[in-house]
């Protein structure tokens, strides 16, 4: 190699020192600096959005972040059970569903605890005092001296009120902002999070519950594939839309696709059609590389 | 063309091409999710589920071929309120990760226990050899077809 090329030693050598200076970071413990907002919060401030109590006496709980296998949804709703002081199976957890909960972009890079199991502490660390401020002037007392344990709320005399009773005397209580003031409890504190138990989607997923994109089923939906190349470096250069068009009356070309020099697609109204599409489509298209002169071949 | 055939002991009339994959039909027609497409080819297992009481890739099978066979599939064997063993020692055993090669595991065991209630851990290795799993679940599958063998045998 060359003075001037950088070695993969080297560069992954580099690569080491950046992600050290990051651990080695002053106040880096994400979340558990009064103050320092989640990531995931910086664009969904509404504690609504991630939040809130339903009438049944549960606690739905937003995440824009999707279960892959990674058992998140189970993770989030220990962070959200353990910062709310309410039991862990009163927990509903939404996904992904930003018409109602956070934009979080993309679930990647395994950030899904780091991002919205911070942003959820914060939340319902915040829930949970708003909901102790409110009981305490209800009762008279100082928030300090409420205890809260699986959603109720006592006082020293015995007074008690649930955080539902709490929130539906005041239907705003619950809308405001996240400012992330409220410091989360300790991890020494922690009776929920830590505890290792059964995932909350795979009751579902062992059943046949939808569970995957591919278990939606919308009004007029159709399927799209996608047809390949046959070899590294072949151009689609044409496509026979006769034999395209034999095939049963539910497919369809892709004409813009086609006139753009894209991949050809078929739509289905049935499902991917894997087999039916490779064997029928056969010869229908004609792919091309060029390495010096045309070396075609139909597919 | 209409095609009648029974699933989960109920019996449909489908309108399909009588070449229409099996597994399309149950997916897309009677809109059950317990069969899965993985890659549609009779490779990996995914859309299994029992006809006619041998355990099928129904990616690979067409509806005319299957005459007056029963189908059962994940759905025909139990709920979340109600599994059968296999699922509830899948849940017990935490035997999935992503979950979508459950489906044909849990119908490939069905197929093994039905045929042979006490299996060792290697018989059920080659029964579930060619059901691919890309998350690397596999001992815990194990563990959990063993948990259901010996629910089942009480």
């Amino acid at each position: 190699m060359t003075d001037k090329g950088v070695s993969r030693r080297r560069f992954t050598q580099s690569l080491g020192i950046v992600v050290a200076s990051f651990a080695l970071a002053p106040g880096a413990v994400f979340g558990q600096v009064a103050g320092a907002l989640p990531f995931s919060l910086r664009n969904n401030r509404q504690l609504e959005g991630w939040i809130r109590l339903e009438p049944d006496e549960t606690v739905t709980v937003f995440t824009g972040k999707a279960e892959l296998g990674q058992g998140i949804l189970t993770a989030l709703a220990q962070i959200a059970a353990e910062e709310l002081d309410v039991a862990f199976d009163k927990i509903r957890m939404i996904s992904a569903d930003t018409s109602r909960g956070p934009d979080e972009q993309y679930t990647f890079g395994s950030q899904s605890v780091e991002q919205s199991g911070g942003a959820i502490r914060a939340a319902s660390a915040q829930a949970r005092a708003i909901l102790l401020a409110s009981a305490a002037r209800r009762f008279g007392v100082r928030q300090e001296d409420l205890q809260a344990k699986a959603g109720t709320i006592a006082s020293p005399a015995g007074k008690r009120a649930t955080y539902w009773e709490v929130a539906s005397a005041d239907p705003e209580l619950l809308k405001g902002d996240i400012t992330a003031a409220t410091a989360p409890k300790k991890p020494s504190d922690y009776s929920i999070v830590g505890q290792s138990i059964h995932r909350i989607d795979l009751p579902g997923k062992l059943t046949g519950a939808a569970s995957y994109v591919q278990d939606m089923r919308l009004p007029g939906m159709v399927f799209a594939r996608v047809v390949r190349p046959p070899r590294y470096g072949a151009k689609l250069v044409s496509l026979d839309e006769a034999a395209v068009r034999s095939l049963p009356v539910w497919w369809r070309s892709f004409a813009t696709a086609i006139s753009l020099r894209l991949l050809p697609s078929a739509k289905s109204r049935r499902s991917p059609p894997a087999m039916r599409w490779r064997r029928r489509r056969a010869g229908a298209t004609t792919w091309c590389r060029f390495p010096i002169v045309p070396i075609c071949e139909k597919s | 063309m209409t095609h009648r055939i029974i699933v989960n002991d109920q019996p449909h009339q489908v309108d399909a091409a009588p070449d229409t994959p099996l597994l399309y039909v149950l997916r897309n027609d009677l809109g059950l999710n317990g069969p899965k497409f993985g890659c549609g080819l009779g490779q990996c297992g995914a859309c299994a589920a029992i006809v006619g009481g041998k355990l099928t890739r129904t990616c690979s099978i067409a509806l005319r071929d299957i005459g007056e066979d029963r189908v059962t599939t994940l759905e025909g064997l139990g709920t979340a309120q109600k599994p059968h063993p296999l699922q509830r020692s899948f849940v017990e055993e935490q035997a999935a990760q992503c979950g979508y090669c459950s489906n044909g595991m849990i119908m490939a065991a069905k197929d093994l226990l039905d045929r042979n209630p006490d299996p060792s851990e290697e018989d059920i290795k080659d029964a579930l050899a060619d059901q691919l799993c890309r998350c690397g679940v596999h001992n815990r599958v194990v563990r959990a077809v063993r948990r259901a063998a010996e629910e089942l045998a009480k």
